[in-house]
């Protein structure tokens, strides 16, 4: 189906090299097995070409299943010879072709596969590994496999084959044939030192008379000969062997590679075989990114930091071992785990406990990961890691703010207020004169965060922003701040001849603000504002005496609740009111 | 798309049932070989039987037994064999695969009687005759036992499966002899460094899994071979023999089992890298020299990390380079940093390790000394040295007179032990080979096995009274195993 194939590729050409048939095939046999070998060959031909989630395939193999199980239903199994070019049944050729790139025989033939016998009862699973195998036929590194051996490791139940391995003897091996040819070979020479050792004490060095241990005679039996209980299993032991099996035939076994090379980093003195493990760890790493296991990969790196704590090692070690941390935070592995978080839900504290594993090199790919991440909260988690790992590098964030995605720039103005320095005063204030008003809110929180005596002033300027949210949330940040200098801005604003007229949410802000610094400085202020007569309209009066009775009971002093205490009595029920609720909003 | 086999689990009823049932119906098939079938053994391994069948047959209608290959189903469903029970599956499993016989099925409850005449028509089938199904299934109508059907061993007579012993005996020699060639030449590659060829070392331990499936007890023969060729050689594949007989024992399965092989192989690699006057010196060894001799686990897993790509075979082989020399207390060396349980594989290796050098001659010009006494001492480092659970599978592999002992028999005949029985119970009736003295040499006489009766006394012909240490005759046994 052409819609099915991907742009740069052509159609496949599923035709297969059948030998033409000369007169009819009356067999029924043979034209079955002439049927099921060209669907089989089809079906590899497929296999190689379409990518491995293409429906068709499963349309293909599907069809191929019915096709063996029509087969073996009716003649019990089906044998395919293999020659050098071709393919037969029952001494006739079902199919050749001597192009050696491209024939399906050749590349059996030439692993040593003679023959290839399917038997009935052939399960899906089979038709499937056999399929896998001859897909990838050509791809197989000759040094370490062959079909054969592919085909031997599926353990297939329904499936058998006959090979040779001839063609793998370089030099001849003798085989003797007699005791005579044996003896030739015989040699005999005393025990090494060493291996007399290793059979008695560890500790000794010294070894022990083994042999004579042997040839001691006893006249009894030794006590395990009549007694079998000594060497009968447990069901304890059946089953702790069982979970051992179970546990090491598992595919994710080979992370427990793992163990040896930090074994490997402990005790090697000599360069090339430090690296070897050193790039093999980073393999590992490789492989824990790309399955999720974000957990483990931090464990990996922990082990690192603490290999580099523990022992005392050369400059040469300690440069090789940093290097598993560098490669931690390289590109492609930041992007195999913007891979993880798009396919699938992973622990995000996973992710975090990872990504505060990583050094400075990580910044710049895990902000380009951060533009392109859709989850919140994995945003969220990447920007607190920076903010960890980019304390001391600001300058590797700032080239981003002016980033035309403003949602990356608000990411980035998050961070720099978390890291807290001066230095990135500058471009949060660039920040702050940016477009959207969602990256200027999070310039004046970075500001807060900062709250140096720049910072302060910076937030002082943006009371008197034309946008009133931004007003709020400066004045909010100068109050969590809770320093002097904040106050006195704030104050007077509050004081301010135009104050009352303000939206009661901003009233309200700015009062918050002041209670928030928590200093008895602005408590005369505040006791003034809250017995001050009306001028205006009741109501713009009352959001005055609230927010200064707020103000008062947030600060909580003596001083501040001794004024709350005093008014409660007011003969104005109004400051009356405004007291009692503060008080009461205070004690709950 | 399924990519691998569906896994089942251990605990399900089809493995259950079908275990009771193969232990029983062995019982019983092994019983008409000694008994007759009116003495009252039969009679209780035959009510022992039927109380299962019809347990089976109440509960799931049907019981149907199918071996395809090595493989057992029990009402189409596979039976994982655990580890205490392998040795009777294996010796069903051989006897099944002696008569061609493949499928039993029982469609409904049957007699005593009638259970009686299916066991002594299977026990009294000819061997390798493939149409022995065709026969039983005559005889099972001509006698109107409607309830019990047969069918014939699936597999293909020329392939893999060897039935007759002498092929099986023939192939295993070849595997033994090309896999210590091979060993030669992957040292030469590691000393020149060149490019290792994997897959013909994959190659000769799949075909070591195989033959070892089979029937162990030829290749775990060969194994007492220790002076041939250097050193190094004959113990490296001395140790995957037995590391591979000792997985399948346990339950670890094919695919596995030629890693496991492959780890055998290898784990002595390191040793490459030490001057052979260390290596083969027996006068004592320096500081230094210990050092660099305890290097070699180490060494060895350096290079198979540099030989190999990163992967589940490296693992496997890597784990038992660096862990062989390591104790199941975690003594040995190279002393760990931290400590963690050893790996199976490892632990596997490290007790054929142990064995397949202590067997070996310490004093010059002494052949092999093969006996209980070495499986005495590694009872008494079990749990020390050595995986305890893991050193009760080796015995029960071995035997408890190991295969290659020199014995002396109660009929003043002399043997070599050549085949260990699979049912724990006989454990100490090996097969032996009888070895006589004739025109100034040792000459192999009958075998003969140790199970036989005497029917008129009811006790057995042959018993072991001791071991003999083969350098008192000037015997090497490993002669009369090749």
């Amino acid at each position: 189906m052409a819609e099915d194939i991907s742009s740069d590729k052509k159609a496949p050409d599923l035709s297969v090299e059948m030998p033409s048939i000369e007169g009819g095939e009356t067999d029924e046999e043979l034209l079955l097995a002439r049927d099921l070998t060209s669907s089989f060959i089809k079906v590899i031909k497929a296999f190689r070409f379409y990518p491995p989630d293409n429906p068709t395939l499963k349309g293909f193999r599907d069809q191929l299943i019915k096709k063996f199980q029509f087969f073996l239903n009716k003649y019990q199994s089906f044998i395919i010879q293999v020659g050098e070019y071709a393919l037969s049944f029952k001494g006739k050729t079902l199919y050749e072709n001597r192009d050696v790139k491209t024939s399906l025989a050749f590349s059996l033939y030439k692993d040593g596969l003679r023959e290839i016998r399917f038997m009935k009862g052939l399960e899906e699973w089979e038709v499937q590994g056999i399929i896998d195998i001859l897909k990838q036929s050509e791809q197989i590194n000759q040094l370490e496999d062959d079909i054969v051996t592919l085909m031997w490791e599926k353990d297939f139940i329904h499936i058998g084959y006959l090979a040779t391995d001839e063609f793998l003897e370089e030099t001849p091996v003798v085989i003797p044939e007699d005791v005579d040819q044996f003896r030739k070979n015989l040699v005999f020479k005393p025990l090494a030192h060493h291996v007399e050792v290793d059979l008695a004490e560890e500790a000794s060095e010294e070894g022990v008379d083994l042999d004579g241990l042997l040839s001691k005679r006893t006249e009894e039996p030794l006590p395990f000969v009549s007694d079998r209980s000594v060497y009968f299993l447990t069901s304890e032991e059946v089953e702790g062997l069982r979970k051992d099996v179970e546990s090491e035939v598992d595919p994710t076994f080979v992370f427990n590679i793992t163990d040896i090379l930090f074994e490997i980093l402990a005790l090697e003195k000599e360069r090339e075989p430090y690296q070897d493990a050193v790039n093999i760890l980073i393999k590992v790493l490789d492989a824990f990114l790309t399955l999720g296991e974000f957990s483990k990969a931090s464990d990996l790196l922990k082990r690192v930091y603490i290999t580099l704590k523990t022992y005392d090692l050369q400059d040469w070690q300690i440069e090789s071992i940093q290097k598993i941390i560098t490669e931690a935070g390289e590109e492609t592995r930041i992007e195999r785990i913007g891979k993880v978080l798009e396919r699938e839900e992973a622990r995000l504290e996973d992710v975090n406990a990872y990504l505060l594993l990583l050094q400075k090199n990580s910044i710049k790919p895990l902000i380009k990961l951060l533009g392109e991440l859709k989850n919140s909260k994995a945003r969220r988690i990447f920007c607190d890691g920076l903010a960890e790992i980019g304390k001391n590098a600001i300058e590797l964030f700032t080239p981003f703010i002016e980033d035309r995605r403003w949602y990356l720039v608000r990411n980035i103005i998050y961070v720099l207020g978390r890291i807290g320095k001066e230095q990135s005063l500058p471009y949060i204030q660039k920040a702050f004169n940016h477009e959207d008003i969602r990256v200027r809110r999070e310039a004046i929180q970075a500001l807060g965060l900062i709250g140096d005596p720049k910072a302060i002033g910076l937030l002082v300027k943006a009371l008197t922003d034309n946008d009133v949210r931004i007003r709020c949330m400066a004045a909010i940040n100068l109050g969590k701040g809770g320093k002097r200098a904040g106050l006195i801005p704030l104050l007077e604003v509050v004081q301010s001849k135009d104050f009352y007229k303000r939206e009661p949410a901003e009233i309200k802000a700015f009062f918050n603000a002041v209670g928030m610094v928590g200093s008895n400085e602005a408590v005369p202020v505040l006791q003034q504002l809250l017995e001050r007569k009306s001028w205006f309209g009741r109501g713009k009066i009352d959001e005055i005496r609230t927010g200064a009775a707020n103000a008062l009971a947030t600060i909580g002093t003596p001083e501040a609740k001794a004024i709350l205490e005093e008014a409660k009595n007011s003969k104005d029920e109004t400051v009356r009111d405004a007291c009692t609720q503060a008080l009461k909003s205070q004690s709950s | 798309m399924p990519e691998e086999k569906p896994n089942l689990d251990h605990e399900h009823l089809p493995t259950t049932l079908g275990t009771e049932f193969i232990i029983k119906f062995y019982r019983l098939l092994k019983g008409t070989m000694i008994y007759d079938r009116k003495n009252a053994i039969i009679d209780r391994l035959t009510q022992e039987c039927l109380e299962v069948i019809h347990r089976i047959i109440q509960s799931e209608g049907n019981l149907f037994l199918k071996i395809v290959r090595d493989n057992f189903f029990f009402n189409n469903i596979r039976i994982i064999v655990k580890a205490d029970k392998y040795a009777i599956f294996k010796a069903f499993w051989q006897e099944m695969r002696r008569r061609w016989i493949g499928e039993v099925e029982f469609s409904e409850e049957v007699s005593g009687e009638h259970l009686k005449d299916f066991i002594y028509l299977l026990s009294k089938l000819e061997e390798n005759n493939e149409s022995n199904y065709l026969y039983v299934k005559k005889q099972l109508e001509y006698r109107h036992i409607e309830s019990v059907q047969v069918g014939r061993l699936e597999f293909f007579k020329d392939e893999d499966i060897y039935i007759d012993s002498e092929d099986q005996k023939k192939y295993s020699k070849e595997v033994y002899f090309k896999t210590i060639g091979l060993v030669k030449e992957v040292v030469e590659s590691i000393n020149q460094q060149k490019a290792l060829n994997i897959r013909k070392a994959k190659r000769l331990m799949q075909n070591a899994v195989n033959a070892i499936m089979q029937d162990d007890s030829t290749l775990l023969g060969l194994a007492n071979i220790k002076n041939y060729d250097e050193y190094t050689f004959n113990h490296s594949v001395n140790v995957a023999i037995l590391a591979i007989a000792l997985g399948q024992r346990i339950g670890i399965p094919k695919k596995h089992l030629s890693h496991l092989g492959m780890a055998g192989l290898f784990h002595d690699m390191g040793k490459t890298r030490i001057p052979k006057e260390i290596l083969n010196k027996t006068g004592k060894l320096s500081s230094e020299e210990w050092s660099m001799m305890r290097s070699h686990p180490l060494v060895g897993t350096e290079i198979i990390m540099r030989m190999k790509e990163w992967g589940e075979l490296s693992t496997r082989m890597i784990d038992g380079a660096f862990e062989h020399h390591l104790r199941y207390d975690l003594a040995g060396y190279p002393r760990l940093t931290r400590k963690r349980k050893l790996t199976l594989f490892g632990r596997i290796i490290t007790i054929a390790d142990f064995y397949d050098a202590l067997v070996r001659p310490r004093v010059y010009n002494r052949f092999p000394y093969v006996s209980e006494k070495i499986l005495g001492i590694m009872l008494e480092r079990s749990g020390k040295d050595f995986d305890p659970a893991i050193v009760k599978v080796f015995i029960n592999m071995i035997g408890i007179f190991p295969l290659g002992t020199l014995v002396l028999l109660n009929t003043n005949e002399m043997g070599i032990v050549i085949q260990i029985q699979e049912d724990p119970e006989l454990i100490d009736r090996p097969k032996v080979c009888l070895i006589y003295y004739s025109d100034g040499e040792y000459r192999k006489g009958k075998v003969v096995d140790l199970r036989e009766m005497d029917e008129g006394t009811g006790d057995f012909k042959r018993g072991i009274v001791k071991t003999l240490d083969p350098n008192e005759y000037n015997m090497n046994v490993a002669e009369f195993l090749i």
